[in-house]
């Protein structure tokens, strides 16, 4: 049985001016299920941002039908009693001090008396911020910055995160300490909705993914399933010599054996003919799962190309 | 209650932002020039506090939501299960709170002075400052609501000509004795429709004596907060509906 939290279907947005229109989502679907770490990527200007405010219900969709938590359209009020949302830049009252942002955040959410004390220290402790609580937000960095961005989101346990590229802008120990958090928050089954162009963050942290591009979706599925269908061949084979034209592209492999990949079981064939005719002879063929990176830059590339 | 954890997080806010120093100095420039001045001081000081306060309450009306939304907090706060009104009402109440306070210093300094100087001080001196609080929220509201339709500048110049001052023919000639007649019906023009707009300035100003004398401070107090918070509230449902048609 489906069990999906946010589900678009053909989805467009269209921005108007005076000037021109443009159309930031073009025929949009996809679907995210409960306990999914989903993370939608896309280079900057896919159109990413667009789709999450559309969800979010922060901007309206021009078409198509959008349900999350099992509601067509739910209202800003409904929607965020139950979600969370941490913007590309978290906006934060820099005058406060981080306990009484998220104290302020807590309250907005109806926690309140013990209940949003303990949900305080709770949260502070998770994002490793218990000991500059009680400073003021503008002296800290943006790492903590941004931590305090996920805090605020997760303090009162929502059904749904929505992260819009969270790690941006930090540095390599900040990132990390982002993406651990967020692993953790998923190994504690919440389910995750990250925009990002980080592939590798992606690939680390996601189980399903949607490709956007130009504001329409390349390719949307779980992740094992889109690298595995797009797998390659890896081919280990021996050469009496050094490889020929027709073997170019070859690389060394240990054992003194070659190897190259190929896209599927014809072009093996093939390939095994040109070695046979070199006097060599192929020892291993073994399926490779490709790099989210490859597979994201074949998906777009795919698109420009037809 | 989300409406008071807004309000309460608004005052915290404001008394820590530069405004809070700003407003500390002026009183203690007024209390400096109180005790300057000897008897003249309750008449001088008080229509000096009843100006800072009218222009505070500008000010905080037209940044009080402009602010948040240049910052992106507004958008931050709107993440969670709160209305756009609710936050538009919760902050109104809570820079109503910091001029509350900043005008119960303004009343402390007058009486701290008034007494230094043995000058005579009724009571109704000292609360003086204090029951201007209700025109305060509406003009506060005012220009609050205009910012959302019109430039900043021009929400303040609007909340402005809400003043009393501008609303008779004479007391334009007493502030602006040369002005050009074509300036001067300008002026005299757009007060007018100001204060028609803004009733509870107007209302106040005007008639709170004669009120008073036919029904009491007290009950004329009330009516005139009761009628200042409906006017208040009229202009967060304008607000509210401006804000709901933009992208934020």
């Amino acid at each position: 049985m489906s069990d999906a939290v946010i589900q678009l279907r053909g989805v467009s947005k269209r921005f108007a001016t005076r000037r021109a229109e443009t159309l930031a989502l073009d025929d949009v679907s996809f679907e995210v299920q409960r306990g999914d770490v989903f993370g939608l990527l896309g280079a900057n200007g896919a159109g990413k941002t667009t789709a999450m405010r559309c969800i979010l219900g922060l901007t309206h969709i021009s078409g198509g039908s959008l349900q999350v938590l099992g509601r067509e359209r739910p209202s800003r009020h409904e929607l965020f009693a139950r979600t969370a949302y941490l913007p590309e830049e978290p906006q934060l009252f820099i005058g406060a001090t981080g306990r009484e942002h998220l104290a302020y955040f807590g309250r907005l959410s109806a926690l309140d008396g013990a209940r949003l004390q303990t949900r305080l220290d709770e949260t502070l402790r998770l994002v490793e911020l218990n000991d500059a609580a009680d400073r003021r937000i503008g002296t800290y960095s943006k790492g903590m910055k941004q931590r305090l961005g996920i805090a605020a989101a997760i303090l009162a346990e929502p059904e749904i995160i929505f992260l819009d590229e969270p790690t941006r802008g930090l540095d390599p120990v900040g990132s990390k300490r982002v993406r651990d958090l967020l692993a953790n928050l998923a190994a504690g089954g919440a389910t995750l909705f990250i925009n990002s162009h980080l592939l590798g963050e992606v690939e680390r942290l996601c189980n399903r993914v949607g490709i956007l591009d130009k504001g329409r979706v390349r390719a949307a599925g779980k992740l094992a399933d889109l690298l595995g269908e797009n797998s390659l061949l890896a081919v280990r084979f021996a050469l009496p010599g050094e490889p020929g034209q027709e073997l170019a592209g070859a690389e060394r492999a240990d054992g003194g054996l070659w190897k190259t990949t190929v896209p599927d079981t014809a072009a093996l064939a093939a390939l095994s003919e040109k070695i046979a005719a070199a006097g060599g002879r192929v020892v291993s063929a073994q399926a490779e799962r490709i790099a989210l990176e490859d597979y994201f830059i074949r998906a777009i590339g795919r698109e420009e190309q037809a | 209650m989300k409406i008071l954890a807004v309000a309460r997080f608004t005052l915290l806010r404001l008394s820590r932002s530069r405004y809070f120093f700003a407003g500390a100095f002026i009183i203690g420039l007024l209390a400096a020039a109180t005790f300057a001045l000897g008897d003249l001081w309750v008449s001088t000081a008080q229509n000096l506090a009843r100006m800072i306060l009218w222009l505070m309450a500008i000010w905080l009306g037209i940044s009080l939501v402009h602010a948040d939304r240049a910052d992106g907090t507004l958008r931050s706060t709107l993440t969670r299960p709160i209305s756009l009104l609710e936050v538009i009402i919760g902050k109104l109440l809570g820079a109503l709170a910091y001029l509350t306070l900043v005008a119960a210093g303004f009343t402390a300094l007058l009486l701290l002075a008034a007494w230094h100087e043995g000058a005579a001080v009724s009571w109704r001196d000292a609360v003086y400052q204090l029951h201007l609080l209700p025109v305060h929220l509406a003009v506060m509201a005012l220009a609050m609501m205009v910012a959302q339709f019109a430039p900043r500048f021009m929400a303040g110049i609007v909340a402005l000509l809400a003043w009393d001052n501008f609303y008779t023919a004479e007391s334009i000639n007493r502030l602006f004795p040369k002005l050009s007649p074509t300036a001067f019906d300008v002026m005299h023009g757009v007060a007018r429709v100001v204060h028609l707009v803004c009733p509870p300035t107007s209302t106040f100003y005007l008639s709170f004596k004669d009120f008073t004398v036919l029904h009491g401070v007290g009950d004329t107090y009330l009516l005139l907060l009761v009628y200042a918070a409906h006017y208040a509230l009229a202009c967060c449902l304008l607000a509210a509906w401006a804000l709901n048609r933009q992208e934020l």
